[in-house]
């Protein structure tokens, strides 16, 4: 860390780096990469990465924009809250705590949408982080087709297989159960 | 009268244990006023925590002399808990604590002190300025350092001297979490290192002869308790070698400031800066150790993961 790499006119700042007196210098320990910033342009993008050790577990934060996965552990008519313990590919040490509004879950007739008919407790739900909110828990959303419910359980306790965007059906007994169902990838 | 209700000791009593005496340490040879003692320092010992090092001064040093010996664990950046108020940055925790035997006469209590609360917070003064918090919105970033052996004693010896022990702690505290910082991954401006320098008005000579007076104080650098010599003044700084910026200063003693007519702040200063840079170049060796150890072994994975390639 502080140690200058390039001048700033040359790259771009990616991740790890920090720009002082016109220069790109490291904010962490690791190895400088170069990568094109666009298909077609000229300008490339530096960034330090860290080395993938594994007996090295770094600190994990949500940024807005990251996909997670979380556990739905309450719902009311107007909010699911959720415990966020995967942050885009890493699982966290710590949970996190994350809230989806009832008009975050959807994005057509996101007024019209329940929350009872989306996530039931105990749902492992991939999300979207669209804001860092107050001091006690993230915004979530999952308003797309690849996000939403991806494991669930019926209220008699077998698994649920996705059948629809809003619809899931019991392994055993053929039930159909309503939830807010991610597409399967 | 036997008390068969309990388990008695021998019923005629006993002599307590006298030990043979705390073996002297051998005297170091004295050392010139500006060379540094070798420092050992390595990080990621701790597996639970996110970063750690461990720092021993002097190192190597024959067996039986005390050495300052820190370990330093960093957590983070890591949730807060709900009760905390919302901060766009990250929260910045340091603890510094000596362990119960790391004074050499006297067990210390394991209660917080004065000493430790104060050391505690230099410690955080020192770092807060290098660690990119704006990047870990509402989070918390906690540094724990143990000492776990202070060399000498942290109180001074003669009745004039300042506590050179004291100020040793809290520079090798700040090397020491600096390098648990880089090696958790947490993004720093820059790596802060901690240097002392002291000004002494009586040099010890060698053996067991008296000590001798100097004619004008003289800086000497990384100083040591267990050097002896009378200690006018000392100054401990936290630097930012790379950007050139001091992030804690602390001074202790009697010295002529600028306006007095004196330089000796100025000596003071500029022979802790000195200290502080040439221990920034120990702290990237051990930084860099980590990252080549890291590439080396992924380097293994991959090969051993793919196909033998038959000559």
């Amino acid at each position: 860390p502080g140690q200058p790499l390039a001048p700033s006119s040359r790259y771009i700042p990616g991740t790890g780096v920090h720009i002082f007196h016109y220069e790109i210098c490291a904010s962490i320990v690791g190895i400088p990469q170069l990568s094109p910033s666009s298909p077609s342009g000229l300008e490339q993008i530096l960034s330090v990465l860290p080395c993938t050790d594994s007996t090295n577990k770094n600190g994990i934060l949500p940024q807005v924009g990251a996909i997670v996965l979380g556990k739905v552990t309450r719902i009311t008519h107007i909010e699911a809250t959720l415990a966020i313990f995967v942050v885009g590919e890493a699982v966290c040490t710590d949970e996190f705590k994350g809230i989806i509004r009832r008009e975050d879950v959807r994005a057509f007739l996101k007024d019209k949408a329940k929350i009872l008919s989306s996530f039931k407790p105990g749902d492992i739900v991939r999300a979207r982080i669209i804001s860092l909110g107050d001091q006690s828990k993230y915004f979530l959303s999952t308003a797309s087709n690849d996000l939403g419910v991806i494991v669930a359980h019926s209220e008699s306790g077998d698994p649920l297989n996705p059948l629809s965007w809003h619809e899931m059906v019991s392994q055993s007994t053929d039930m159909i159960e309503e939830r807010k169902v991610a597409k399967p990838m | 009268m036997t008390d068969r209700r309990r388990i008695n000791g021998p019923s005629d009593g006993t002599t307590p244990i006298v030990y043979a005496g705390v073996p002297k340490a051998k005297q170091l040879p004295p050392r010139a006023p500006d060379a540094l003692r070798k420092i050992f320092l390595k990080t990621s010992l701790t597996p639970p925590a996110t970063g750690s090092s461990f720092l021993e001064l002097p190192s190597p040093a024959p067996a039986g002399t005390p050495t300052l010996k820190l370990t330093a664990s960093v957590y983070g950046p890591r949730p807060l808990p709900p009760s905390a108020p919302f901060s766009p940055h990250a929260r910045l925790t340091a603890e510094l604590k000596f362990a119960p035997f790391s004074t050499p006469h006297k067990r210390r209590g394991y209660v917080r002190d004065a000493v430790e609360r104060d050391l505690s917070v230099q410690l955080q003064n020192a770092l807060v300025k290098s660690i990119k918090t704006a990047a870990y919105p509402k989070s918390g970033i906690d540094i724990f350092i143990t000492v776990l052996d202070c060399e000498g004693g942290l109180d001074g010896d003669d009745d004039d001297g300042v506590e050179v022990g004291l100020m040793n702690v809290l520079a090798g505290a700040i090397t020491c979490a600096s390098a648990a910082v880089a090696d958790a991954g947490i993004e720093c401006v820059d790596l802060v290192s901690g240097g002392v320098a002291a000004l002494v008005r009586r040099a010890p000579a060698g053996g067991d002869a008296m000590d001798v007076d100097l004619p004008a104080p003289v800086v000497v650098l990384d100083p040591s308790p267990a050097d002896g010599g009378q200690v006018v003044s000392a100054a401990v700084v936290g630097y930012m070698a790379g950007r050139d910026e001091v992030t804690l200063l602390w001074t202790k003693g009697a010295m002529e400031t600028a306006d007095q007519g004196g330089d000796e702040l100025d000596l003071l200063m500029d022979g802790a800066i000195t200290t502080a840079t040439a221990v920034r170049l120990v702290l990237n060796e051990a930084v860099k150790e980590r990252l080549l150890l890291g590439i080396a072994r992924s380097r293994l994975k991959k090969e051993g993961g793919g196909d033998v390639l038959m000559s």
